[in-house]
């Protein structure tokens, strides 16, 4: 059931992206709208079948949902060029359908409020920090400061701050966990510990932009794309896994 | 005297933060993959302190962990960086006069020195932390029987464990599993008897003392019946009272900086966003 409604949520997603090129802006708003109830439904399911403990390395399957969650409203907006997006939020589904990681049996430890806290406001920064980068790549492809480039400077930084608000969060709720159950708010085992303090780093340094001299307010949004690029590469793909069939594709199941 | 201020300005110069970010994303990358490939070489910091460990595997795989050492420089100049540059604005905030008789205006504005004096105590707590951190580990408890902490008076007495196993149907992996565990302990030395329980994310503490459940058995219901323990890892951390409290601080200081963002983003003028 998990995997026949995340499948379900992905083709509901690729619908949209072809109803957005098409022109259908409001088949496409339907489609997305039901894309992320059967999202929603197959994260619902991961997460009771392993609560009180978590489902970590799932997080491709969450971040559709909170990206296609969050770009909503900016679809609604006329000046937004949603196709991007939609084909960001498709792509996605489709990686995580294919590239699961999902060999993980959860231990004891996860049974906290915090580990909780730390995986899902780390992915939902994750899908702030992505949007933001395609906010950022529709300003980058307009020639002049309009009212519209304007309003989508506005929601880049809007995005960022949202984005480093919940990535702050988690890193400490990561550590608080991690003192908890290890006795040290860093485990020195995890390469990722090294990724993730980069990329609170450079959203830090996104924050000062206005203060450097020799970055312009024409620029800022080059750095949402490397950042969101960043996020991909190191935040994201790293909790994917190699490629493999799922098993609804499998014919043996229906013989 | 002039030469001091030009050193002053020079570190608190924001262009420098920007020089030093980019370079610790750059050294933190390389550590990734150094941390991905030789795991075994980093994971003992924990156990061992740091510089144990720098004088150890440290020192002796250069090529290899050179990358927490250039971390390490970089993070003491954006320490000073950050001092600086948040004192200087700090120093013109509160000289300004404008906000008198506006309490929660001025510490709106404070917000962002919040989180940079935040970020300070948890660096500083993080150093305290890694250089006088004692960790005690595979401290085997059995029921009824004390151990001794190492260096200290203090006994560590378990009195009684509980462990529950998981009997329902929705988690099928953990069937007959522990899914919780609670150990009953009592702590004394000659002076005073704490007793306390302790789980999984449940440590005990005692000053100076935390005590973290580390393993257990017997883990499952079914198969070889093994003797029960506990192994508990005993941590001596002077720095976590100070990364916590920077780590409280500083999301105070975010939260009131987003609450700012909130109430400012539908005022924020085309020239705002383009200087």
């Amino acid at each position: 059931m998990i995997q026949h409604s995340f499948l379900l949520a992905a083709i509901f997603y690729l619908l949209s992206f072809c109803g957005a090129i098409a022109g259908k802006k409001h088949i496409s708003g339907i489609l997305l709208i039901t894309g992320l109830l059967a999202n929603g439904y197959s994260i619902a399911i991961r997460y009771w079948l392993t609560f009180p403990m978590l489902p970590l390395y799932q997080g491709p399957f969450f971040l559709p949902f909170f990206m296609g969650l969050f770009s909503l409203k900016a679809l609604g907006n006329a000046h937004h060029s949603e196709s991007n997006i939609l084909l960001l939020i498709s792509l996605m589904a489709w990686a995580a359908l294919f590239f699961p990681n999902d060999h993980y049996l959860p231990f004891i430890q996860f049974r906290t409020i915090f580990s909780h806290l730390f995986f899902l406001f780390g992915v939902i920064a994750r899908a702030f920090f992505i949007l933001s980068g395609l906010q950022a790549y529709q300003c980058i492809r307009k020639k002049e400061m309009n009212e519209t480039a304007l309003q989508q400077l506005r929601e880049v930084r809007q995005s960022v701050i949202w984005g480093y608000l919940f990535w702050t969060i988690s890193v400490f709720c990561g550590a608080i966990w991690s003192y908890l159950g290890w006795g040290s708010p860093v485990v020195w085992e995890d390469p990722a510990i090294t990724t993730a303090m980069a990329t609170w780093l450079y959203y830090s340094l996104y924050l000062h932009l206005h203060l450097i001299s020799f970055v312009n307010a024409k620029n800022r949004p080059f750095f949402a794309v490397i950042g969101a690029c960043w996020v991909i590469a190191f935040n994201c793909l790293p909790d994917m896994g190699k490629f493999m069939l799922p098993n609804i594709f499998m014919v043996k199941n229906y013989i | 005297m002039n030469k001091l201020k030009d050193i002053w300005s020079l570190l608190g110069n924001t262009n420098l933060m920007f020089g030093l970010i980019v370079l610790m994303i750059l050294d933190l990358t390389v550590g990734y993959f150094m941390l991905k490939s030789h795991p075994h070489l980093f994971y003992p910091i924990n156990d061992m302190g740091f510089l144990k460990w720098s004088a150890t595997y440290g020192k002796n795989n250069l090529y290899e962990t050179a990358w927490l050492y250039l971390l390490i420089f970089f993070l003491a100049i954006l320490f000073v960086n950050t001092f600086i540059c948040t004192t200087q604005r700090v120093t013109i905030l509160f000289r300004n006069k404008s906000f008198s008789g506006h309490k929660f205006r001025f510490i709106i504005k404070l917000s962002p020195h919040i989180m940079h004096y935040a970020l300070l105590i948890m660096l500083l707590g993080y150093l305290v932390s890694y250089l006088s951190s004692e960790t005690c580990l595979s401290n085997i408890l059995l029921p009824e029987k004390s151990i001794r902490i190492p260096d200290s008076l203090y006994e560590i007495h378990l009195n009684s464990l509980h462990i529950d196993y998981y009997q329902g149907e929705r988690l099928q992996y953990m069937q007959d599993r522990a899914i919780d565990v609670q150990a009953d302990l009592t702590i004394q030395n000659k002076e005073k008897i704490i007793t306390g329980r302790l789980g999984f994310n449940k440590p005990v503490w005692f000053f100076p003392y935390s005590i973290h459940l580390k393993d257990f058995a017997p883990k499952s219901k079914s198969g070889m019946n093994r003797r029960t323990y506990i192994n508990v890892i005993i941590k001596k951390d002077p720095g976590a009272k100070y990364y916590f409290s920077g780590m409280i601080l500083f999301t105070f200081g975010l939260l009131l900086y987003s609450l700012h963002w909130l109430m400012e983003r539908n005022k924020i003028t085309k020239d705002s966003l383009l200087t």
